[in-house]
């Protein structure tokens, strides 16, 4: 096996065994090591693929729970890196699915909702021109915007859940959710200009009722 | 194999992680094992 500047032996199985024999006898020196050996490796790791701090600290937390759930389960048959790099990479791509899974069903929403608000009729081809520029700019806002912000501004204004349950949900403070939910508005009424019609001249009034609906819905 | 090397050399980044999460974490982390290895040892006495 190949070693690393600055990095311990990558392969040594009667440490790694005597670690792991430690740990399972709840020796603090032991959990200390075998943590601090591999935190800054697995976050960083995490952080080149999901490319998002508070994902990344998420997967970290993730990784080592279930290191340390399964450390029985070590046999040594692999070296401990090794084991807990396939840990690590298994939360990784399970949080990379969900990311998905979520765009896909928020697009899926977003076409949705803007199938049913085709009541938003222009009048006019200028009116029809505005309102795809504004479309345009909100699908950019929300490309802009991280998957659990997404996924809140879903799960409020399209689901309907009050805050407490998504800030069970998402595993974030009911604080964190207001503050994302917000953000999100703001930018989506930047967007589309909603705060000034007279910027959006054509802009439908039909639509106006429901995107200040769905911008501003009031908050439990 | 990529991977698994990006993974060995992923300490040699400048990025640190966030030294209060690692602290928090660490401490949570820490009550998880002890608790584990209390109830395995409260089975073992109630067996």
């Amino acid at each position: 096996m190949p070693q690393t500047k600055n990095s311990a032996r990558v392969a040594d199985a009667p440490a790694d065994a005597a670690l792991v024999a430690a740990i399972r006898n709840a020796e603090e020196r032991a959990f200390g090591a075998l943590y601090e050996r591999y935190s800054q490796r697995v976050y960083l790791f995490s952080l080149l693929r999901l490319r998002d701090h508070a994902d990344a600290e998420e997967a970290v937390q993730e990784t080592f729970i279930s290191v340390f759930r399964s450390i029985d389960a070590y046999r040594g048959e692999s070296s401990l890196i090794s084991w807990i790099y396939g840990i690590a990479r298994n939360t990784v791509n399970n949080q990379l699915r969900r990311a998905e899974a979520r765009r896909q069903q928020l697009a899926r929403a977003r076409n949705e909702w803007l199938r049913s608000n085709s009541s938003m009729s222009p009048h006019t081809p200028e009116d029809e021109l505005n309102l795809q520029r504004s479309l345009e700019r909100a699908r950019d806002c929300l490309a802009s915007v991280s998957d659990w912000q997404l996924e809140v501004f879903a799960l409020r204004h399209l689901e309907n859940l009050p805050i407490g349950e998504i800030a069970r949900r998402v595993s974030r403070s009911s604080g964190s959710v207001r503050s994302s939910l917000y953000r999100v508005k703001c930018l989506l009424i930047d967007a589309v200009g909603a705060g000034d019609p007279s910027r959006e001249p054509g802009l439908v009034p039909d639509g106006w009722p429901a995107l200040r609906a769905a911008a501003g819905g009031g908050e439990s | 194999m990529d991977e698994f090397r990006e993974f060995l050399e992923a300490d040699l980044s400048g990025a640190r992680i966030d030294p209060k999460f690692k602290e928090e974490l660490r401490r949570t982390l820490w009550d998880f094992v002890q608790g584990r290895t209390d109830r395995e040892a409260a089975d073992v006495d109630g067996s």
